[in-house]
């Protein structure tokens, strides 16, 4: 495999892990409360739409200049790899709660028992797992659009987020619980350095601005928001400890 | 109705894919536009430009992230 490949299989393949962890929760929350055929069916639905999107999208891709998809993705991956990286910042530094997908089980399941279908088909538990699907999933087709298409490997990046979702799956329907073990801070916080790293180095390519050691560039660039996250973890516990003394 | 509500919706969880905080996205903003003209000139074609365009993103970060940190 070679490194283009590798540099976009590998960010696809940790983003769309952390998104089918918050999707399988909702599903198993649905399954365990409302049934496994209609919750399974709401996800399988929304899988068809996301697929049917890729499809669509990747070849029309392909008709758009590099410079100008450089440009575009760019600016869009460094939008969303920045919005990442900022929330795993503020949950490292104690601002936000971590993200637990054993509570969020329990208040899923506990709100879907309560209004359980009488009786005909549950349409409104299929529509809960089919939104789940399709909100969550639609972040992983972008990532996967993005990294894929700017760096000209759209197959293994789509194949880092197929296989993401074929462990998720099962694992998740293995053990019939959420996969709360997966630390999920931790990837975002390393998707979000990797996804703002390849935004700022197609942005600046796209510009016309030169990076120093071209491609090797994007290691530094990595380093260098690894740095400026570690600031700023240690800014936020910082504010956070002389706002608990002035108290 | 209900069409122009679940569009509403949908633009809203698009939009919220990539902005979070306003203030935020509009710094960043700024600085993609700033960048954009700068490169234009023959001194943005210097690897310099580029370092100075990561280091501003950086420093919006960091300031993005102190500034949610005390307002929670």
């Amino acid at each position: 495999m070679t490194n283009v490949a590798l540099s976009a299989g590998i960010p696809s393949f940790f983003a769309s892990l952390v998104e089918f962890v918050e999707a399988l929760t909702i599903v198993l929350a649905v399954g365990a409360t409302r049934g496994w055929r209609t919750a399974a069916s709401g996800a399988a639905a929304g899988v068809g739409l996301l697929a049917v999107a890729v499809i669509a999208l990747g070849p029309a891709l392909r008709a758009v200049p590099i410079d100008t998809l450089q440009l575009v993705v760019g600016v869009l991956l460094l939008f969303f790899g920045l919005r990442w990286l900022r929330k795993a910042i503020l949950r490292y530094g104690g601002a936000i709660a971590l993200h637990d997908e054993a509570a969020i089980f329990e208040r899923q399941s506990a709100a879907f028992a309560s209004g359980a279908a009488a009786n005909g088909y549950d349409w409104g538990a299929f529509a809960t797992t089919f939104n789940a699907v399709v909100l969550e999933g639609l972040e992983v087709v972008f990532i996967v659009i993005a990294v894929g298409a700017a760096a000209g490997a759209l197959v293994p990046a789509g194949i880092g987020a197929a296989l993401a979702g074929a462990i998720v799956c099962t694992a998740g329907f293995a053990l019939r619980a959420p996969l709360a073990r997966v630390p999920e801070n931790a990837l975002k916080f390393a998707v979000g350095i990797m996804l703002s790293a390849f935004g700022t180095f197609w942005t600046a390519e796209a510009l016309g601005m030169p990076l120093p050691g071209e491609d090797a560039s994007l290691l530094l660039l990595i380093a260098g928001f690894l740095v400026a996250s570690l600031c700023g973890i240690a800014a936020v516990k910082g504010g956070r400890r002389s706002s608990d003394a002035r108290r | 109705m209900h069409v122009a509500d679940a569009a509403r919706k949908a633009v809203r969880k698009v939009t919220s894919l990539f902005v979070e905080d306003r203030v935020f996205a509009i710094e960043l903003a700024l600085c993609l536009a700033f960048y954009a003209i700068v490169s234009r000139f023959p001194a943005g074609r210097y690897a310099f430009a580029s370092t100075a365009f990561f280091l501003t993103i950086a420093a919006i970060l960091v300031s993005s992230v102190a500034r949610a940190s005390r307002s929670r």
